[in-house]
């Protein structure tokens, strides 16, 4: 280890998780409260500032604004032909996305759509594309005239189910990943494409075949920790966190936040900071209470009788005793010989 | 960025000796889903130890998780 490596390593006994804590929140302090959608670098967009830390800190199921980067294999990656051809792919097309009007007659549960040629020629599909999917909804009978496409429900229905129907047509995927609403070809210094998409969906990209199944990008630590595994989530946890605060024009050191990410990742599953996660899982009885909802914990603790060893810091800061951290961590032993020693002199 | 590390099984008198270097018992270790798809992968069972190879921008060091139930 070189001599600057060892000034820097934590010593037994460093308070290392609030040394990051304030590490974190000072600079924060300073970052945007309100952040308005501005376009990022590919024109997809992306939350930042303080919306984002809180919510990669609260480890939201599903975050606010979820986008993927996808690296394409090597043989193809220069190609645009052939990337615009995967692009193609991706996009989210429903049946909604392809059409300039619709009537709906609910005497009859007849509805009436009128394609746009100008957006079908765009997504490179045909009428038959819209005719499969749109049976593929069930109880429908599909029939083509023109530009005009006639949909009838084929059960007897209320206006309730049939409107209900109409709605399921409409939004009928023709084409495209579910849940990617957006993807744009970028190309790299190096002169290769990648293509960077708002909405995320690891699992079935990952069986598109071009895509370079190892590297995707997404900001979504969930989605990462399904598709990769959790060392891969909690890569993209610290990443994240510390893309988001050098956007700001701040620095953190990575340990701090790395720290972080690999405390939120311990038992496997992603877990929340907050009182419902790291802080809400703590041994001790009166570090819960200290924190939140108060009354609630000693209540629970007092009911099942629970005990407190007073082995870490919040709770001997709590009942005035040394804390257990620095020089107040270790304890001093004397041997029984050495007393006799003493006591002869 | 390389986002999955490589992860590879310690052997069980190897992962004992780990536990002993660390003065501490396997179970207290970082844990690891036996579903993850990285244990999937190298085929690691409940009670196996996983060293996985990272690369962070503060240096390489060898991280280890314990593979529980899940």
């Amino acid at each position: 280890m070189t001599q600057g490596k060892k000034a820097l390593s934590a010593v037994p006994g460093e308070a290392i998780g609030t040394v990051a804590a304030q590490s974190i929140g000072e600079p924060s302090t300073q970052m945007m409260l309100r952040v308005f959608h501005s376009a990022g670098v590919s024109s997809v967009i992306q939350t930042r500032g303080l919306p984002r830390m809180i919510e990669l800190a609260d480890a939201r199921k599903r975050p606010r604004s979820p986008i993927m980067h996808i690296y394409l294999e090597d043989s193809i990656k220069n190609n645009y032909e052939k990337v615009r051809s995967i692009w193609r792919k991706l996009e989210e097309v429903k049946v909604s996305n392809l059409i300039s009007s619709y009537a709906e007659d609910f005497r009859t549960g007849v509805m009436t759509l009128t394609a746009d040629r100008e957006r079908l020629s765009f997504y490179e599909l045909t009428m038959k594309n819209i005719h499969s999917s749109i049976e593929k909804v069930g109880d429908v009978e599909v029939s083509i005239e023109g530009d005009e496409i006639k949909v009838k429900t084929s059960k007897k229905a209320g206006i309730k189910a049939i409107r209900t129907k109409f709605v399921n047509v409409l939004s009928a995927r023709v084409s495209g990943v579910h849940g990617i609403n957006k993807a744009v070809i970028q190309q790299e210094d190096d002169g290769s494409f990648t293509i960077a998409t708002s909405g995320s969906n690891m699992l079935e990209l990952m069986n598109i075949e071009g895509v370079d199944k190892d590297h995707i990008y997404c900001n979504d630590p969930f989605e990462v920790a399904r598709a990769y595994g959790i060392e891969a989530a909690r890569n993209i946890i610290a990443n994240e966190i510390i893309t988001t605060i050098n956007e700001e024009g701040l620095t953190v050191g990575f340990r701090h936040v790395a720290l972080v990410a690999d405390t939120m990742t311990f038992t496997g599953a992603i877990k929340s900071v907050g009182r419902h996660g790291v802080a809400g899982e703590k041994s001790s009885v009166l570090a819960k209470a200290a924190y939140e909802e108060t009354v609630k914990h000693l209540v629970s603790a007092s009911i099942f009788g629970e005990s407190d060893p007073l082995n870490g810091v919040a709770e001997n800061i709590l009942i005035g005793k040394q804390v257990t951290v620095g020089t107040g961590y270790v304890k001093l032993m004397v041997k029984k010989e050495d007393i006799k020693k003493l006591k002869e002199k | 960025m390389d986002l999955i590390p490589k992860h590879v099984i310690v052997s069980a008198s190897d992962a004992k000796s780990i536990a002993k270097k660390f003065n501490t018992t396997l179970d207290k270790f970082p844990k690891i889903l036996e579903s993850d798809p990285q244990s999937k992968k190298i085929g690691a069972k409940a009670g196996d130890l996983i060293k996985i190879y990272r690369a962070d921008p503060t240096g390489k060091y060898v991280y280890y998780r314990f593979v529980v139930k899940g």
